[in-house]
Formats: C-alpha cells, sequence, structure tokens
C-alpha cells in the first residue's frame, strides 16, 4: 500500500511537474544559467506557478536540465541568441565609435548614406577568395537597391597588398575608385609595383598624382586606422563582411548575404515600428 | 687705447679664431665603427616586425594551439613575448635613433599578447595540476588526478599563478615604456582583457589592468608565496617563468622609483640556492618544484638552462657566466650532430633557439654563429615580404628525430620564427645592457629619424653619437623597389650647421636657421628635416654639426 500510495503521489508529481516544466520552459531555459532577473520573479505564469517556484525548483533539481536533450538544445539556442544579440550591440558602437573613418573622404563608398543597410568590405587585393567574392557582391550592388557598400582596404598579404590598397585610396582621390578597383579585382596575376602601375594607367589615372597620394602620411595613416578598426570588431582574416550590426567571414556568394541582408532589413523595420 | 689699437686686438682674435677654425678638420665617423645589421639579421627583424604587424587574431606562420595542453612552450605568448624583446636588443643596440618602427611594433606586441587568443587557455589550464599527468596508449597524456578545487579554473590570466604569461607581460610592458620614454600603459585600463565565453552561459567579461596593478599583482604573488617562485599551472613552479617577472620588475623600478625588484632577487636568489633550482653538481637548471610536495624535478635541458640563463644573466651576470662553459660542454657538438634517426624528445627545437639565445647573451659569439650556419643549412631558411624566418616543419609537435646524417631539422614556430633570429642579433650583454645601463632621459632629446618607408627601405643602423654630435644612418633597400625614398631627421640643432655626407661623399651642409638646404633636402615647419634619396643599394648618412661652414675651410 505504502509503495502504491507513494507511486499514486509520484505520478501526480510527475503530471505536475510535467505540465509544470512544458507551460514555463521556454522562459526558464535562459533563467536555469543565469537566474531569474529581478523583474520576472513574482510573475504569475500559470496556476500559481511563479519564476521563483521553477527556479527554486530547477535550483533543486538541475539533472532536470542536463539530462533532457530538448531542453539542453533550447539552451544552446537561447545561449547562442544572446551571444549574437551582445555581439551585434558591441559590433554597433564600435561602428558608431569609428564613423568618422569610415565617412572619411578616404573611403571609397557605393550607394548612398541613407540606405536601409550599409554593408563594409575589408579585403585584401591578393586575397584569392576576395576575388572570388568580388563578382557577387557586384551582383549584389546592381540589383538591391537601397543599400551602401564601404570599401575597406585590409591589406593582411604583404608589402604589394599594401601598395596597392595605398593605390585604391589614390584612385578613389581622381574618382575613379570603381574603375581601378575593378583592374585589381579582377587582374589573374601577382601583383608588384609595375602591374599596380599598369593597371593605373590602363583605367587612366594620372599616375605622378597617384604616387604622391600612395606617399601621403593621410594615406598611410588612414589605412592603420582602418586596422584598428578591424581589430576592434575581430575580424581576423579578408574578406570580411559587416552587414548592419552582424559579420560574416571568409569568401561569399550572394545567397548568404541576401540572407544576412533581408535578416537586417526585417530588423530595420521591426525597430521602426513598420 | 686707441681704435688703432682695438682694430689690431680684434683682428688679431679674429685670426685666431679662424685658424683654430681652419685648422680643425671635418672628421667624419665612419659608419663600420657603429653596430649594423646584417642582410639575415635585417630580415630577422623583418620578419618579427611582419608577425607584429598582422591583425591581432591572425596566427599565420605562428603554428597551431596544442591539442594537448591548449599551450605549450611554441605557444603565440613567448613568440610574442621573445620577438619583442629582439626587437627591443635591435633598437638599443644598432637603431637607437629610429625609434618610431620599434615604438609601433612593440605596441602592437603588447596589443596582440592581450588578444584572447593568446592567453584563454588559462580558463582551461587554471583548472588543472599538471604535474600529475601520464602518457595514454596514443602517446598523448593526460592529467590522471583531479581533486574537487582543480574542477573550477578562472579566466583572469593575471591574478593568480600563469606567470608564464603575466610575468611576459609585465617584461614587455618594461621595456616599452623605458626604451621608447611611453606612459600609455599607465593609463588604468590601456591592458584591458576581453572575454566573451559562451561556454559559461555569461556576459562578455572585462578585466582592466595597466602597469601599475600588473606590477603589485605580481609582487605580491612573490610574497605570499615565500619567494619560492610564482607557479606556472597549479603545482609548478620553473625558474625561468620567474625570469620574465624580476626583468618585468626592475623596469618597473626604473621608471616608478620603487625597489621591488631588489627583494624579489635577493630572496628568489636564496630560494633558488637552497632548493637547488639550479643544481650545484650539475650545473644544471631544474624542470620544476612541484609546491604540494616539495619535490625539485632535476633536468639536463638545454632549453631550460638557455631560458633560465639568458634572463638570470641580466641580474646575475658573474653567476651565470661561470656555470655556462659547463653547460655548453654538456650539450654541444651533441645537440647538432648525433646518431642518424635518434629520437632527440619533444624538446629538441626549444633546445636549439633557447640554447643559442644564451650563448649569445654571454657573448660566445662562436658558438652563435656555429648555431646560426647550422639553422641556415639545415631549417630551411625562407624569405618572405621582407623577412627572414625558419618555417616550423609540418609536425613539430611530434616528429623530434634526426636525419639518416643525424642532423636536426625539426623546428617549432618559437625557435623559427623569433629565437634564432635573436640570437643571432644579440650582441654580448644584450639584454644585460638594456637594463644595466639604461637610456637617460637626454637621450629622447638627441636627433633621431622617422617616417622610413618601411616597404621601400630598411634601417640597418642609426645611431646618434653624441662625441662627435653626428647622426649615422644606413638605409637599404626593402622589399617594394622604388626610384626614390625618404626619411625624416628630427631634433637638430637649428642653431648649427651640420655636413651633409652620403656614403662617404661630403654633399654639403644645411642650417635650419639660415634655412641652408641641398637639392635633396627640405625643412619642415616643424624643425625636421626630410632627406630624399634613390635607394638601389646600401647608402649611409651622416649628419655631421660643425664648428665652422665648409665655405669657412
Amino acid at each position: 500500500m505504502r509503495i502504491a500510495r507513494d507511486k499514486t503521489a509520484g505520478e501526480q508529481v510527475a503530471k505536475y511537474l510535467c505540465k509544470f516544466v512544458q507551460s514555463v520552459c521556454v522562459l526558464a531555459f535562459g533563467l536555469t544559467i543565469t537566474a531569474c532577473s529581478d523583474t520576472d520573479r513574482g510573475t504569475n505564469l500559470s496556476e500559481g506557478i511563479t519564476n521563483k517556484k521553477v527556479r527554486q525548483y530547477l535550483l533543486e533539481h538541475p539533472e532536470l536540465v542536463f539530462d533532457d536533450p530538448e531542453i539542453a538544445r533550447a539552451i544552446s539556442s537561447a545561449r547562442s541568441a544572446r551571444q549574437q544579440q551582445a555581439s551585434a550591440l558591441w559590433r554597433k558602437s564600435i561602428l558608431a565609435k569609428n564613423a568618422s573613418l569610415l565617412d572619411s573622404s578616404l573611403t571609397p563608398v557605393s550607394g548612398d548614406a541613407g540606405s536601409q543597410v550599409t554593408i563594409i568590405e575589408f579585403y585584401d587585393y591578393q586575397c584569392v577568395p576576395c576575388k572570388a567574392s568580388y563578382p557577387e557582391l557586384e551582383q549584389m550592388r546592381e540589383t538591391e537597391i537601397d543599400i551602401r557598400i564601404i570599401y575597406a582596404q585590409l591589406p593582411v598579404f604583404g608589402s604589394y597588398s599594401i601598395l596597392a590598397a595605398r593605390a585604391a585610396i589614390g584612385a578613389h582621390r581622381q574618382g575613379l575608385f570603381q574603375a581601378y578597383h575593378n583592374a585589381l579585382m579582377t587582374a589573374d596575376i601577382r601583383l608588384d609595383t609595375d602591374s599596380i602601375f599598369a593597371m593605373a594607367v590602363d583605367i587612366g589615372l594620372d599616375t605622378e598624382k597617384l604616387q604622391a597620394d600612395m606617399r601621403d602620411p593621410h594615406v598611410i595613416d588612414y589605412l592603420e586606422q582602418m586596422q584598428t578598426l578591424a581589430d576592434e570588431l575581430d575580424v581576423t582574416g579578408t574578406p570580411a563582411f559587416v552587414v548592419g550590426d552582424a559579420i560574416l567571414r571568409g569568401g561569399i556568394r550572394v545567397k548568404e548575404l541576401k540572407v544576412e541582408l533581408d535578416r537586417q532589413r526585417t530588423r530595420s523595420h521591426s525597430s521602426r515600428g513598420v | 687705447m686707441t681704435n688703432k689699437h682695438r682694430f689690431i686686438i680684434s683682428f688679431l682674435i679674429g685670426l685666431q679664431v679662424l685658424s683654430v677654425s681652419v685648422a680643425e678638420p671635418l672628421v667624419i665617423p665612419d659608419p663600420t665603427n657603429y653596430p649594423s645589421l646584417s642582410t639575415k639579421k635585417m630580415g630577422h627583424v623583418r620578419h618579427m616586425i611582419n608577425l607584429a604587424k598582422q591583425l591581432d587574431g591572425d596566427f599565420s606562420m605562428m603554428g597551431e594551439t596544442d591539442p594537448v595542453y591548449s599551450m605549450s612552450f611554441h605557444a603565440y605568448q613567448f613568440q610574442i613575448a621573445f620577438a619583442q624583446y629582439a626587437l627591443a636588443s635591435t633598437h638599443y643596440h644598432y637603431t637607437p635613433a629610429h625609434r618610431d618602427l620599434y615604438q609601433k611594433a612593440s605596441a602592437r606586441l603588447i596589443q596582440r599578447m592581450i588578444y584572447k587568443d593568446v592567453w584563454d587557455y588559462w580558463a582551461h589550464v587554471s583548472k588543472f595540476d599538471l604535474t600529475n599527468r601520464t602518457e595514454i596508449e596514443a602517446g598523448l597524456e593526460e592529467m590522471t588526478t583531479y581533486t574537487e578545487d582543480d574542477w573550477y579554473g578562472w579566466i583572469d590570466p593575471n591574478i593568480k599563478k600563469n606567470i608564464m604569461y603575466s610575468g611576459h607581460l609585465l617584461q614587455m610592458v618594461g621595456l616599452h615604456q623605458n626604451l621608447f620614454d611611453d606612459d600609455r600603459y599607465d593609463e588604468p585600463g590601456s591592458l584591458t582583457f576581453r572575454f566573451a565565453p559562451i561556454e559559461y552561459g555569461q556576459g562578455p567579461i572585462e578585466m582592466k589592468y595597466d602597469s601599475h596593478r600588473l606590477a603589485k599583482v605580481i609582487y605580491d604573488q612573490f610574497e605570499e608565496d615565500h619567494f619560492r617562485g610564482i607557479e606556472c599551472e597549479r603545482n609548478a613552479v620553473y625558474a625561468e617563468c620567474n625570469q620574465h617577472p624580476i626583468l618585468g620588475l626592475m623596469s618597473y623600478d626604473l621608471k616608478n622609483g620603487t625597489n621591488l625588484s631588489v627583494k624579489v632577487r635577493k630572496e628568489f636568489k636564496k630560494v633558488m640556492r637552497k632548493r637547488k633550482y639550479i643544481n650545484p653538481e650539475t650545473n644544471t637548471t631544474m624542470y620544476f618544484l612541484k609546491v604540494k610536495e616539495d619535490e625539485v624535478v632535476p633536468a639536463t635541458y638545454a632549453w631550460a638552462d638557455g631560458w633560465n640563463g639568458h634572463a638570470q644573466y641580466v641580474w646575475d651576470k658573474e653567476y651565470i657566466k661561470s656555470i655556462y662553459p659547463d653547460q655548453k660542454k654538456r650539450y654541444f657538438p651533441s645537440m647538432l650532430r648525433g646518431w642518424p634517426f635518434e629520437n632527440m624528445g619533444w624538446g629538441v627545437s626549444f633546445d636549439f633557439g633557447f640554447f643559442a639565445l644564451l650563448a649569445s647573451e654571454v657573448g660566445d659569439t662562436e658558438t652563435v654563429q656555429t648555431m646560426v650556419d647550422y639553422a641556415d643549412e639545415h631549417f630551411e631558411p625562407t624569405w618572405k615580404d621582407g623577412g627572414y624566418y625558419y618555417p616550423h616543419t609540418r609536425f613539430y609537435v611530434y616528429n623530434f628525430f634526426r636525419d639518416w646524417l643525424g642532423y636536426i631539422h625539426n623546428v617549432g614556430p618559437l625557435t623559427g620564427n623569433v629565437l634564432v633570429g635573436f640570437a643571432s642579433i644579440n650582441p654580448i650583454d644584450g639584454l644585460w645592457k638594456i637594463y644595466n645601463q639604461p637610456r637617460g632621459k637626454s637621450h629622447f632629446a638627441e636627433p633621431f629619424i622617422t617616417d622610413v618607408e618601411y616597404l621601400e627601405a630598411s634601417v640597418t643602423q642609426a645611431v646618434y653619437d653624441g662625441d662627435k654630435d653626428a647622426l649615422i644612418v644606413t638605409l637599404v633597400p626593402g622589399p617594394v623597389e622604388s626610384e626614390a625614398t625618404s626619411f625624416t631627421v628630427r631634433q637638430l640643432d637649428p642653431e648649427k650647421t651640420y655636413a651633409l655626407v652620403r656614403d662617404g661623399q661630403v654633399l654639403g651642409e644645411v642650417n635650419k636657421k639660415t634655412s641652408l638646404a641641398l637639392p635633396s633636402t627640405k625643412w619642415q615647419a616643424d624643425g625636421s628635416l626630410v632627406i630624399s634619396t634613390r635607394l638601389t643599394e646600401p647608402q649611409s648618412f651622416i649628419l655631421k654639426a660643425m664648428a665652422a661652414t665648409l665655405a669657412a675651410r
């Protein structure tokens, strides 16, 4: 009898707990690790169950969390979402701090300043995945409206990459960035001084002015600042695309860019209350 | 006295002054009398600067994280720290009048040192007592005993133990501050460690340090541990790891007028002697001290002797000099050549690199040259973007065997990127002089050069000789050819006229006050002088202050 009575009682407890967990598990996932916030503690969830009670129960029965793969997955997902959110906020703050660098007259840009989404591409003219991503980004530029692309030079492949980056800024000063950028991105040769200047001549750049600009301390300093920004954003190689407040690392296709772009647009709409 | 008399006296005085000036020849210093970097040494320097210039999170050419312990002697922290020490030695001995390149590289290396991937191994390693480990079937080692306490580590890499990281950071900061008269690391939060651990469900964490807090945390641990040395991993005190914070505290004392290092050196030396950290019978440095067991694990490792010795030499020169011959005898020449296919053990690459470094510091130039030549012959030296180094071998973590002729080829990234180059550059008493003959404040008021185009030119010597009132600079072409390059000379005395000499030929004279310039020079508004040149081969420049103008001669 005692056993039967206990079993009945156990079933009741189990049933209660099951309902209890089901009803609050979505909220509890996050709370299991970090403890619920003070403001939630008095919230009535259902039938008098409060977060405080949930928390107390979970503290007494932590195995409920780590023995259940579904809960573990949900926790992992919530954690990841939180991490992404924190990273996005942090990136936003860094971009805001560096607005003057990004808006500098030395920064080549495509699209309007008021565009809904800004893409910053960190790239190197000797980086193979950067070159592979170039036509994809170009396609995006032609087909998508309301986007702005910032071309952030990040020469990481040595001296000739630095030289090419300086030359690109010089070309931008002469109003011929896109043509020169296209030449460098599509060139299937190893860059050296001769090829960098030959391409400049081909597109009609004033090479004397270009040389002077490539030695301009402002240009050299600008490129150093751009590397500092890349370091702050935890860009660890090229290419890297900062899309709104997200970051995509490595070579990319239009499809992937589009997914992130849409996500940013949706969030932008939501934040505007649309 | 009549006007006639006055005129005669003035005339005679003027004649005497003129005769003194005319009699004094223009003595041009000989650049070969000053230390200069050879092509290969310059290549080593450029390679280390190239590493410094990489993105914080780019560790290409720097090997991989050790799969067993998350860190090892190949770890990034050692490569970064020793690269900074090597560049410090270069700057002090070869290019003291060329600061900006080295100052930037040093700051970059400190920035890289505090990047999370360099130190976040500690969140894992702090959990374990690594002295309790055993080899499993696969040949890997694993931790075999844990205590409840062992399961909980901590993230802050400086606050407790882990002197194998924090000691280096303190040494780096101290060197930077004193070599460049740069106070940036005194600012609160100037050494901020950022950690975003998704594993723990926590938000991002920031741990804020500066030179003062770092020095205090380390000094306090020395005291708490009764100067027996601060642990690296739990339960393991390594002698060599404790040398770096001592050097860091020496720099700190120099800058701040404290004397923290004096007590640490005195007391640590007592413990070293009492517990035989260096065995008086063999003159070899221990492997480590097991703290809980109070047991010194003895060793005869060339890397341990080289690592500990080169740094202890800075504050205990005569002692290290006295034991060096025994150490050399033990490891030479067997280190270089032995039985075909002999297993040299996991430390073979460190043995080579650290012993070469010790040999350089004590001034055994013959051994250094032998080892550098050996590296050039067997370690597949490579030029990359103006840098010269020995790329790490593919299986450097596991493959320690000699080849069929009995030579070693195995190179890890610490030895290949930094240590051999450091040894080849570092002159006798190289580090000793930095700490014991520091440059005074007057050094920073002397003429120096800046704005050398790094792509186009390397500076193999840049020194101001106060006795001769002359600035000696030698440039060699960099990796990018150019028609013309330039550099800027600062802090020339505007009152003085300087002779400009290129490759031994007097080009003419310059004077800021009278705006006297040459076709290849240009005075800037801030008083600096830009010198332009066509650089297709090495060129030396001398700016020599003159007692009289060339015209008067």
